[in-house]
């Protein structure tokens, strides 16, 4: 029996030539500083990205008062839209805080960051877990 | 029944009444996906169950059922289910599922992680799924 290669059509390559060894995904979509496109927002307000090395980071930053929280930096994984593409335009990354854990998990649409994330206390509180999608856009360098 | 099979029989009854939101059959919104197809959801002993079929040639391939490893509401004070993540295995690839209810449609990202040395880039697809009228 051949091993099982794929769980849907969009799994496989159009040709295997396309593609004749693995390649790292190019990160560079979203490379760089991503703000919160609600200048209110009370979950993420902003969110960076980049390469040390072969490792692709995310850094977060939550709404806190009276400044930020500084969720710190952590490894995150790079994502294409298709298993033959090498464009790295989503990402997942985890956060375990101690008393809750959050896993962030984005997309690029249309120039806009959507990051979905979902936050689960660990903590025995009553709080309940919950979901939140935010969307950012993309701060400009000046050149 | 004792008091605490009672409190247990209630406590089930009311886990299924919040998920029943997500319970039935959910259908792609684009019938010429190449990714999933359908996704049942069903509630066995206070868990969301999750089986997934995904496109193929022949017929669908069903991914088997998994346990939704978590459910999340809209707010840390709402007791209403908005999403659940489950995570298949396939060996050569695994699958974060990740899933919301927005306007009457369940919304799910596949985040997957090709294991074998494949030629393959790891991809994220997004889907719409509505509800199967019964």
């Amino acid at each position: 029996m051949r091993p099982m290669r794929n769980t849907r059509t969009d799994d496989l390559l159009e040709s295997d030539a396309a593609q004749e060894t693995r390649e790292r995904l190019d990160p560079s979509p979203l490379l760089g500083t991503w703000l919160n496109t609600d200048g209110r927002a009370r979950g993420i307000i902003k969110i960076a990205f980049r390469m040390t090395g072969d490792s692709f980071k995310a850094h977060a930053l939550g709404a806190c008062e009276p400044s930020p929280c500084d969720w710190g930096e952590v490894d995150a994984a790079l994502f294409a839209d298709t298993a033959a593409s090498l464009e790295g335009t989503n990402f997942s990354a985890f956060y375990d805080f101690g008393f809750m854990d959050a896993h962030l998990q984005g997309y690029i649409r249309q120039g806009v960051l959507v990051v979905a994330t979902f936050n689960r206390f660990k903590d025995g509180s009553r709080r309940s877990n919950y979901f939140t999608k935010e969307f950012f856009y993309r701060l400009e360098t000046a050149s | 029944m004792d008091s605490a099979q009672e409190a247990g029989a209630k406590l089930d009854i009311k886990i299924s009444f919040l998920l029943s939101a997500f319970q039935g059959t959910w259908l792609n919104t684009d019938s010429e996906t190449r990714g999933v197809v359908k996704i049942l959801l069903s509630i066995r002993e206070g868990d969301l169950i999750v089986q997934t079929f995904g496109e193929s040639s022949i017929s669908p391939r069903d991914w088997g059922e998994v346990r939704a490893d978590a459910i999340y509401s809209g707010s840390i004070d709402s007791e209403e289910p908005q999403a659940f993540t489950a995570l298949y295995d396939f060996g050569f690839m695994e699958t974060h599922v990740q899933a919301n209810l927005n306007q009457g449609l369940l919304v799910v990202g596949f985040f997957n992680t090709f294991k074998d040395g494949s030629n393959r880039s790891d991809y994220f697809s997004r889907e719409f799924f509505h509800k199967a009228v019964n």
